[in-house]
């Protein structure tokens, strides 16, 4: 559970200390007063990305030159003090757990998060990208591993390029490069198909309670074999990459870029076998969005000992009656859940203080007040 | 505005150009340089000169030394069919404090790095080739930083030393990723020469 936070500098903030408490936690203000900001400081802190789509850059108070992010954790009875620091001039980000230099996504393992938003929808609708990133996060959140792969992964990637761009080179340099790529890549995209078919499987499940719509599916997509077969076990994933660069060799030396590699795969969703993107409803486009975003935290509680923190931001304002009651029940169980809303509070939940000037927090009993 | 006066300014512009020095540091370097007493800046003035008069890098192994060959190279009691290549000569400071490998070495200076334009060729690597086919080194250890850096440039080298027919081996990698071999302590050291895996 995350006991408390420090924003300096980040987004409207130019400094803020907050003490968490357990339970339910709703922050109540007018529209512009910082209540999504606060959500994105813990989920960046959780993840290492803004939820919304948003640049590091954005994430700077505007007129200072850096952000700071702390939080402390409680996670099976250890404390772990996590901060994340970026620099707008030389671009550079510092995480550090205990105050020790880290990897970028080392943070996730000790402070799981799944934040509910409505930009969950562009988990269908935006760029693979984003989908990927969702995807490596929830596998990092249950194989912590995976932030160093693809801290690897990026630099080889880097240098990889670099070599392209310079048109000139032995082929026992390129190959080189390329082994290190296999090695990391294949684990990487053997995680990822590990995960994904249990987050699916989980979403499949989620998504009937929902809708009568019809079958979720879902599909991990690489060029690197046409057709969706490619299979988790790790010498499969190797030889299937390394076949790929070997294909691609001539048109990455001409494109000076590395045109296949999990930096390029994506995720495809399905209902009824039609694909979500293309042919389904803004609303069903919404429920599979929720239904992977539910199915993240049910398969956070299955590996981690403690649950996830969860951040709820207006997702309520865009979900009827009945959906809005089934995924309560679903949430109810976690221990730590922090929400936003624009609307005044019920009596019987009474304010527990204020945050800052427009932000009122009130500690809900449960979930009925939404 | 205010700018310092013109040789002032150009210790300031030197001493920025020194690895892990901002312009902010590289000031106080230079204002504690002219606060000091005459003789201790001439001492550290003397001292560069002089280390770059004496010390060159040895024909053998690459690493700096005052007599060629360098005295580790000179050293008859250790064993001439072992070398272990490394990136830099700070390197070989770390693995003789273990007292562990009793071989030669090779200092690449540098590892590949397309993003800093370093290729083969900005590396030691010709000498090594050519060191190695001597034919009294029967065994090549990579001990280079376990980074991606590292990896590549060994993979690199064994592509190039395994068709002469010698052994080639990396030292086992129980350091964390990222890590620096300067940083890791003696006993992680020590061990990763038992764990060296044939490439
Ligand atoms: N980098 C930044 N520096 C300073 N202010 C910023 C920065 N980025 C965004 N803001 C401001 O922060 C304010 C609060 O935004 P936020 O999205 O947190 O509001 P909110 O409370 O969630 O509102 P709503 O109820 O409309 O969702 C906005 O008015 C925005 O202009
Ligand atoms: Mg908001
Ligand atoms: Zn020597």
């Amino acid at each position: 559970m995350l006991e408390n936070l420090h924003l300096r500098f980040f987004r409207n903030y130019e400094s803020l200390d907050w003490q968490l408490g357990n339970g339910f936690t709703v922050l109540s203000g007018p529209n512009g007063a910082g209540k999504s900001n606060l959500l994105e400081g813990i989920f960046y802190l959780g993840a290492g990305y803004p939820y919304r789509q948003a640049q590091d850059e954005a994430l700077v108070h505007w007129g200072a030159d850096f952000f700071v992010i702390r939080g402390s954790v409680l996670q099976n009875g250890l404390k772990y003090d996590l901060e994340i620091a970026y620099q707008l001039g030389t671009k550079r980000k510092i995480t550090k757990i205990n105050g020790k230099r880290d990897l970028p996504g080392a943070c996730t393992a000790c402070l799981p998060v799944v934040i509910f938003s409505p930009a969950d929808l562009l988990l269908i609708q935006g760029a693979p990208s984003l989908r990927r990133r969702f995807l490596d996060l929830v596998v990092t959140q249950s194989r912590p591993q995976h932030a160093a792969d693809l801290h690897d992964y990026s630099n080889i990637l880097t240098q990889r390029n670099n070599l392209l761009r310079q048109g000139v080179f032995q082929r026992a340099e390129i190959l080189s490069w390329d082994e290190q790529l296999v090695a990391v890549g294949a684990r990487i995209i053997s995680r990822r198909l590990s995960v994904f078919k249990t987050l699916m499987d989980l979403s499949r499940v989620v998504f009937a309670s929902l809708s009568r719509n019809g079958e979720l599916d879902g599909a991990y997509i690489s060029q690197m074999i046409p057709q969706y077969s490619l299979e988790e076990d790790e010498d499969f994933c190797r030889q299937a990459f390394k076949d790929a660069l070997e294909r691609r060799r001539s048109l990455d030396e001409r494109l000076h870029i590395t045109t296949t590699g999990p930096h390029r795969d994506d995720l495809r969703f399905f209902l009824q076998g039609h694909e979500a993107q293309l042919y389904c409803s803004q609303g069903e486009q919404r429920l599979i969005a929720l239904s992977l975003k539910i199915a993240q935290n049910r398969l956070l509680s299955s590996v981690q000992s403690s649950d996830a923190l969860l951040l709820l931001d207006d997702v309520f304002s865009e979900l009827d009656t009945v959906h809005r009651e089934k995924v309560l029940k679903e949430l109810s169980r976690s221990r730590q859940v922090i929400a936003t809303t624009t609307s005044f509070l019920e009596e019987g939940d009474s304010a527990t203080g204020q945050l800052t000037p427009e932000i009122t927090l009130y500690q809900a009993k449960g979930a009925e007040w939404l | 505005m205010f700018l310092y006066p013109e040789p002032l300014a150009a210790l300031v512009e030197s001493l920025r150009k020194l690895p892990g020095i901002g312009p902010k540091t590289a000031q106080r370097l230079a204002l504690y340089l002219l606060h000091a007493p005459a003789i201790e800046a001439e001492g550290i003035a003397h001292s560069i000169l002089e280390a770059r008069e004496k010390i060159f890098l040895c024909s053998v192994c690459g690493n700096f030394t005052d007599v060629d060959p360098c005295v580790l190279c000179q050293d008859v009691s250790r064993d001439q069919s072992l070398v272990c290549v490394v990136e830099s000569p700070r390197d070989i400071i770390a693995f003789e404090r273990t007292r562990d490998f009793r071989g030669l070495y090779h200092v690449l200076h540098g590892v590949l790095s397309p993003i800093d334009g370093i290729g083969p060729s900005d590396l030691k690597i010709a000498e090594l080739l050519q060191r190695v086919q001597g034919g009294s080194v029967k065994e090549v250890i990579l001990a280079l930083n376990p980074n991606v850096e590292g990896g590549a440039t060994s993979v690199y080298l064994s592509q190039l030393l395994k068709p002469l027919n010698l052994r080639v081996t990396r030292i086992a990698h129980g350091l964390p990723v990222g890590g620096d071999l300067e940083f890791a302590d003696t006993a992680t050291l020590s061990r990763s020469f038992l764990g060296r895996q044939e490439l």
